[in-house]
């Protein structure tokens, strides 16, 4: 969907390039998150896929199309752009900054008025509320939403996001990162989003690109990268917690191992008639937890309860048992390089 | 144009009046300075801020008087002469470093200030020892602008028989001539400079290097 | 008296008409100079030292500088010539200013999202620079309304005829009579603005505004 290929930009008068013969590529609806320290070049590699910086080498490819070849402002109609300043006009009402990239592209009223309701709808205001108001009346978490929703106002296939919530505060923060992860199950957009906050990158990402001065330096899936961390600057970004972060990605059942196929063995810790009977008996209600949990929580039942192992439940019905060691062998498997 | 008469309006008879000019214009700065100034403070005070407001709003309005009636306004009353003119040019000169003064003031964070009574300094240290400092830049800069003005608008001094570059400016109007035009406007610009460069002096001498 | 009042009449309209010339050409010059030295930055510092420079020549010298030209002599056009001129310095930077003021962040949103230049200009930069531009037009109407009373003195005949032969005759009542007339077309003409700029200003750029548009949408 989106090709970088071998991409520098050397700014005028800088002491190293801003970004060096970076290369990679992004599937069609994944979000590809940049991290890294700032001055690392992520969001130059940001705008220069809508050129508003013009790369010094290499080349850009959207859908097998060179974009240098693309009228520029033409392109940018087509992208969603979201930055973290949000950049919302001041002088025009909620309605009109939404609707701003339909106008251009001369939509017809109606369909531009329907549009604004659906994408306020979609991240949760009330239209009725805050169709005319103007951003200064607005709190930083609407104001964050409403330029997202300007991002998404004509349905571009592709959005490019530069930290989009590293102006509100960690609540609003984790709400608005949520909400966007259950848009984007609809949308499937395919997404560029710049960070400097590795927990957003994995919690956002199915692809993340680790750089550091110009330069990328791991490129892979969350789970890939926090198990395998390609060098010590990786291993220094991903934090002294990088297994714990790796717990809070795997759901519960992708590990469990399922009712049917328990042994007497491993079932040890609970009785038969106990996992039979529906999860509000399984040890007095404490040890069970539901199939779609991170393994964190899971660990976090363990520790609590002082037990070896949980059991899983999807709805009332205990489905499969997960155990310390089940975690612990996942873990050190991944570390060995093995897969899933 | 000719040469010669350029070179008499600039070496015979500017001389004398370009004094003139500068007495005017360093008495009114002066007076208007003494007067702006402590009022600027006193308006910045939270007893008398709204006052001060009301106080901006009359001296914008004051604008709208046109120089000319300015520099006449004392003429029947004091007849001519110097008083009546310098006198005028000081009601002239006092809007710009008013507001620049309120300005400096009122632009000094609040935060600052705060922080400084929390360190236990009085009203009086604050004063001195935070707010003026901070603000003696834009305060200066409305000092300079109202130089710079006062010394153009002196000019006018010479209609109430205040004297000045406007004797030998009028003169030139008053015969076509030109060369007296060009030679008081020379003059004056480099009054002009002159108070500007000796005002950007004491402003090297009161505001902290760093703050420049 | 009645003769004196058929005066005032004439010398009101003539400043009036001054004034408004003025404004016109001085709007029509100084705010594309303004715009295209905020675009390119590098004539901006020429620009704006010359608008100071003729801000800082007496308007008397001015006057008659241009009064001793020919094709301009004495009345209408030099006094045109010169208050324009004058108008130069606080249009100019009022116009720089506002559009240098507007939010880098909201100009890159816009061009992020497909703007292109000119829209960038009439969309975000305009509108946005507006409350500074305007202060700007306010300011310099002011302004050369008081100044043009100077011009009596290379032959326009406007309400400075009322302040000079107050002078000559040093009768207080012709000269306030004078200062009070300017005063109230100044501030006539700067409220007149005022209302215009209450129209064109969107209420979400002043805060006024935002209460504003708080009741309505309730």
């Amino acid at each position: 969907m989106i090709k970088l290929e071998r991409l520098s930009k050397i700014f005028p008068e800088a002491e190293r390039p801003a970004v060096e013969e970076l290369s990679l590529e992004v599937d069609q609806g994944d979000i590809c998150v940049f991290v890294g320290p700032s001055g690392c070049g992520k969001t130059t590699v940001l705008k220069m896929i809508n050129r508003l910086i013009e790369p010094t080498a290499g080349n850009i490819f959207i859908e097998e199309e060179n974009i240098a070849g693309t009228d520029p402002v033409l392109l940018r109609r087509k992208i969603g752009y979201v930055i973290q300043q949000i950049g919302l006009f001041p002088h025009r009402t909620v309605f009109e900054n939404i609707a701003l990239v339909p106008r251009l592209l001369h939509w017809s009223h109606q369909a531009i008025e329907e549009r604004v309701q659906v994408l306020l709808n979609l991240i949760g205001l009330d239209p009725q509320e805050v169709y005319y108001k103007y951003p200064g009346q607005l709190s930083g978490g609407e104001m964050q939403r409403i330029g997202v929703a300007r991002a998404l106002a004509a349905d571009p296939p592709i959005m490019l996001m530069d930290e989009p919530f590293g102006a509100v505060d960690p609540i609003i923060r984790h709400h608005l990162q949520e909400e966007f992860l259950r848009i984007q199950q609809e949308m499937k957009k395919t997404i560029i989003f710049v960070t400097h906050d590795i927990n957003e990158a994995v919690k956002m990402g199915d692809r993340i690109a680790i750089m550091n001065q110009g330069r990328l330096v791991q490129y892979g899936e969350p789970a890939d990268i926090l198990a395998r961390p390609g060098s010590r600057f990786v291993a220094e970004i991903l934090g002294d917690d990088r297994t714990m972060k790796l717990l809070e990605l795997v759901r519960v059942e992708t590990l469990m191992t399922p009712l049917d196929k328990c042994s007497e063995k491993q079932s040890g810790g609970f009785q038969d008639a106990e996992l039979q009977a529906g999860r509000e008996s399984v040890q007095n209600g404490y040890s069970w937890l539901e199939t779609q949990k991170p393994l964190k929580a899971a660990l976090e039942i363990m520790m609590r309860n002082n037990l070896d192992q949980v059991a899983v439940c999807r709805e009332d019905n205990v489905v499969g048992i997960l155990g310390w060691k089940d975690i612990t062998s996942y873990i050190s498997n991944l570390e060995r390089g093995g897969r899933l | 144009m000719s040469l010669e008469r350029l070179l008499e309006a600039l070496l015979v008879r500017s001389g004398p009046h370009a004094l003139e000019h500068l007495r005017l214009v360093s008495l009114a700065l002066g007076c208007a300075l003494a007067i702006a100034f402590p009022l600027g403070v006193l308006f910045t005070r939270e007893r008398f801020r709204s006052l001060g407001l009301k106080a901006m709003a009359l001296l914008n309005t004051g604008q709208a008087i046109p120089p000319l009636a300015v520099i006449a306004i004392f003429l029947p009353f004091w007849g001519l002469g110097f008083r009546p003119a310098v006198t005028a040019l000081v009601l002239y000169s006092l809007l710009p470093i008013a507001r620049n003064t309120m300005a400096g003031l009122g632009g000094v964070p609040s935060e600052v200030k705060e922080a400084a009574r929390g360190m236990g300094l009085n009203g009086w240290d604050v004063f001195w020892q935070v707010e003026l400092p901070l603000s003696v830049p834009v305060i200066m800069s409305g000092v300079k602008t109202s130089a710079v003005l006062t010394v153009g608008t002196a000019t006018l001094a010479a209609l109430v028989g205040g004297g000045g570059m406007g004797r030998v400016i009028f003169a030139g109007i008053d015969m076509f001539w030109p060369e007296f035009i060009i030679a008081g406007t020379m003059v004056i610009g480099v009054i002009a400079i002159v108070f500007d460069r000796l005002l950007s002096l004491l402003e090297i001498f009161l505001v902290p290097s760093h703050l420049r | 008296m009645l003769n004196n009042s058929h005066r005032i009449v004439e010398y009101s309209l003539n400043h009036l008409t001054l004034v408004l010339t003025v404004t016109g050409i001085a709007l029509a010059l100084w705010i594309p100079t303004g715009l295209l030295i905020s675009r390119y930055e590098r004539f901006s510092g020429l620009t704006m030292a010359l608008g100071n420079l003729l801000f800082c020549i007496p308007s008397l010298s001015l006057f008659g500088i241009f009064m001793t030209v020919p094709h301009l002599g004495l009345g209408r056009r030099s006094a045109v010539l010169a208050l324009v001129l004058y108008a130069m310095m606080p249009l100019v930077r009022n116009v720089y200013r506002g559009i240098k003021s507007v939010d880098r962040h909201v100009v890159e949103a816009g061009r992020g999202m497909g703007m292109s230049n000119l829209e960038i200009l009439w969309q975000i930069q305009l509108p946005l620079a507006w409350p500074i531009i305007f202060a700007g037009i306010r300011v310099t109407v002011v302004l050369v309304t008081g100044i043009a009373t100077i011009a009596t003195y290379i032959g326009e005949r406007n309400l400075g005829r009322l302040i000079q032969h107050g002078i000559t005759r040093s009768n207080a009542e012709m000269i306030i009579a004078g200062a009070i007339l300017v005063s109230i077309l100044a501030l006539l003409l700067d409220y007149l603005l005022g209302r215009v700029e209450r129209r064109l200003i969107s209420p979400g750029t002043t805060q006024v505004g935002v209460r504003k548009g708080q009741e309505e949408s309730f």
